[in-house]
């Protein structure tokens, strides 16, 4: 792999319960490079937005980051004081939400908006930064630009939304783009124009993309590497075609087998019962020891009580599990054990 | 097969004032809905948002009041009842909510939940009344030590198995899902869908299923009709439906689900544009401003939802009738 623009080493981010702090995100280490896009998977509550938050230094409060370094072109941004952030973010990282009209402003036009961030980091006269977003605008296919710019974020539709959302992040080209389930909320016509545009985008770019989804759907479409996360923790991280075709990981597999498919993709017959997973992802509070995912897996034994460290199974193929299942690495050159 | 529920050319118009002096504008969310579910089958109402398919739902229950159009619910109309009779009517046809969290009383427990539409319908004697309620706990998988336990200690699979206990509580003959598997994580949504399959196979349930979720879809149901700005543009039985979508939009539709491998992306022919506003319709077929196979005649006249080939209705001026020596496509 080329050298990464971002990496994060062994992140550990706490959130503040009645009885404490109680850890989120659990040694976390991801490594993203130029025009890449790491997919983090996971089901709700297993840390892949705090994960995001705590890149872009924007935690909550209660929540906060233990240990770990975030390294983005040659800084560690865990490190760096709150002027030094602003500088950097909407400069070297951008992110974008699942919910663009929450984190639009609603009493700013569209182009103020977009102006006010490029000129807080390029010294641009107020045109130059206005031909910036028209040329945005077009890039991302808002049609009709030039009144568009003058609209309030209501007078969007929830699509046109998230393209100006990504118009703004990507408005002084970013090293990094953190994208939070940006697509979750639009509709599947709408979500494949954009996930179409933001491939092109990053290619034409070079922007790192860290995309955060719980769609395996959306991952086949846009990632080039995934990194599934389970009760805070990464239980596999790989390239997408190997998550697809050999993935080891108990839990990977069975969010691959719980998913109903399109009988025209999946070939074959529509089936009579989806594979379930057994039982719930488990509260922060009460994250079993061991092997978080051990009392719903099916292959545990008493090995499991002890966590199991990240191996690579083939080159560039992390599994946290005693018992992966490697059928499908065998045939791989390097692969297995 | 018994017909449990007709709906015969259903409109809603929701209508406002266009400012001051401006004459009356109506959203048309429904515009000439025809359907019918029978016993044991699951229809399936598919579209984007704002195509009308939760108004559907609202108006079969009949929490709103059609515009035109008839409701009839195990051969009774239903569509302009009022009061008692309603309200006897209505335990026919139940609801299972899309958002688990928000759909259930934080203040009753488990218990009171499921045993509420009884007590209001009193329906069931009091010997007989903790029998039932241990049966509906059973049949959606919840423990007993879960039942004096308020909703804010469930997860939202459990919330969701606990609204859909509520809501087989009368023993209908229609259960309305609208999207109900939307709001939960993908290893708790196999578990819905599955009893939800159960249920339907074991009590003889009909489904009129919303979802915006072809795939979800393929699996549920039995029928699915496809909606666009208040009207259906599609209607087939599920294997015909997949097996050889018509209609433009629906092609497009399922053209538009995300592939199931990295090997298979970008063969496909994206939408352009968004779905135009429900006030402002165009004129003839509703589709024609996004159609890649619109001609002149689209503008002109909207196209009547007709029989293609058998018990395959689609509303195009494009698709070809076919005739049963035609080749498919």
């Amino acid at each position: 792999m080329q050298q990464p623009v971002l990496s994060v080493e062994r992140l550990n981010v706490s959130v503040q319960t009645a009885d404490g702090w109680c850890p989120i995100v659990s040694d976390l280490s991801i490594e993203v490079a130029a025009s890449e896009t790491l997919c983090l998977v996971g089901e709700s509550g297993c840390g892949k937005s705090l994960t995001a938050l705590a890149i872009m230094r924007l935690l909550p409060r209660g929540a906060r980051i233990d240990s770990g370094r975030i390294l983005l072109g040659g800084a560690d941004l865990a490190a760096l004081d709150e002027p030094a952030l602003r500088d950097r973010r909407g400069r070297d990282l951008a992110m974008i939400f699942q919910e663009p009209m929450t984190s639009l402003n609603p009493v700013m036009t569209i182009g103020e908006q977009i102006t006010e961030g490029v000129q807080r980091h390029e010294r641009v006269s107020s045109a130059a930064a206005r031909t910036r977003a028209l040329e945005l605008f077009n890039r991302v296919r808002i049609p009709d630009p030039q009144r568009r710019l003058a609209a309030y974020p209501h007078q969007l539709s929830g699509g046109m939304r998230q393209r100006v959302m990504i118009a703004m992040a990507l408005a002084c080209r970013p090293k990094l783009l953190l994208a939070d389930e940006p697509t979750t909320a639009l509709d599947v016509t709408i979500q494949a124009q954009i996930l179409e545009m933001m491939a092109e985008l990053r290619a034409e770019i070079g922007t790192a993309v860290v995309f955060i989804t719980h769609d395996l759907g959306v991952v086949a479409e846009i990632a080039d590497r995934v990194a599934v996360l389970y009760a805070g923790k990464i239980v596999e991280q790989t390239d997408v075609v190997s998550l697809f075709d050999n993935s080891c990981h108990p839990y990977t597999r069975g969010l691959m087998r719980s998913i109903p498919r399109l009988s025209r993709q999946a070939g074959g017959a529509v089936v009579d019962r989806l594979t379930e997973i057994k039982g719930m992802v488990p509260a922060p509070t009460a994250v079993p020891t061991g092997c978080a995912f051990s009392p719903r897996c099916a292959s545990a034994t008493e090995q499991c009580a002890v966590e199991p460290f990240a191996e690579p199974l083939a080159p560039s193929h992390l599994v946290a599990c005693w018992h992966p299942e490697t059928a499908g690495l065998a045939a791989i050159p390097g692969g297995a054990r | 097969m018994t017909t449990v529920l007709e709906v015969d050319r259903l409109t809603k118009h929701f209508t406002f004032r266009r400012g001051w002096f401006g004459g009356e504008g109506a959203v048309r969310a429904v515009d000439g809905v025809t359907f019918a579910l029978d016993q044991g089958e699951t229809l399936a109402l598919v579209g984007e948002s704002g195509c009308g398919k939760s108004t559907v739902a609202r108006l079969v229950l009949r929490l709103t009041d059609p515009t035109s159009g008839t409701i009839r619910l195990r051969g009774e109309d239903v569509t302009r009842m009022a009061g008692e009779e309603l309200r006897r009517a209505r335990r026919n046809v139940q609801l299972v909510f899309q958002d688990p969290f928000a759909s259930l009383n934080p203040r009753m427990t488990a218990r009171q939940i499921v045993a509420e539409p009884l007590i209001n319908y009193g329906a069931v004697a009091e010997p007989a009344f903790g029998r039932r309620i241990e049966t509906l706990f059973d049949c959606v998988g919840l423990a007993r030590h879960q039942w004096d336990r308020f909703p804010h200690e469930f997860s939202g699979g459990q919330r969701q198995r606990l609204g859909i206990a509520r809501a087989l509580a009368l023993n209908p003959a229609v259960l309305v899902a609208d999207e109900p598997v939307a709001a939960l994580d993908v290893s708790i949504q196999a578990q819905i869908l599955n009893l939800m399959a159960d249920l339907k196979r074991d009590l003889g349930l009909a489904y009129l299923f919303i979802s915006h979720d072809l795939s979800v879809v393929e699996f549920i149901s039995t029928t699915v009709a496809v909606m666009y700005l208040g009207t259906i543009v599609e209607i087939a039985s599920r294997d015909a439906f997949f097996g050889n979508p018509r209609h433009p939009y629906a092609r497009a539709l399922l053209d538009s689900v995300p592939v199931t491998h990295p090997s298979r992306r970008g063969r496909r022919a994206l939408l352009q544009g968004e779905i135009p506003s429900a006030s402002a319709l165009p004129s003839g077929c509703r589709f024609r401003t996004r159609c890649p196979m619109a001609t002149a005649i689209c503008a002109e006249q909207p196209p009547p939802l007709e029989e293609k080939a058998r018990g395959h209705r689609v509303a195009c001026h494009h698709v070809e009738r076919k005739t049963s020596a035609a080749a498919v496509q």
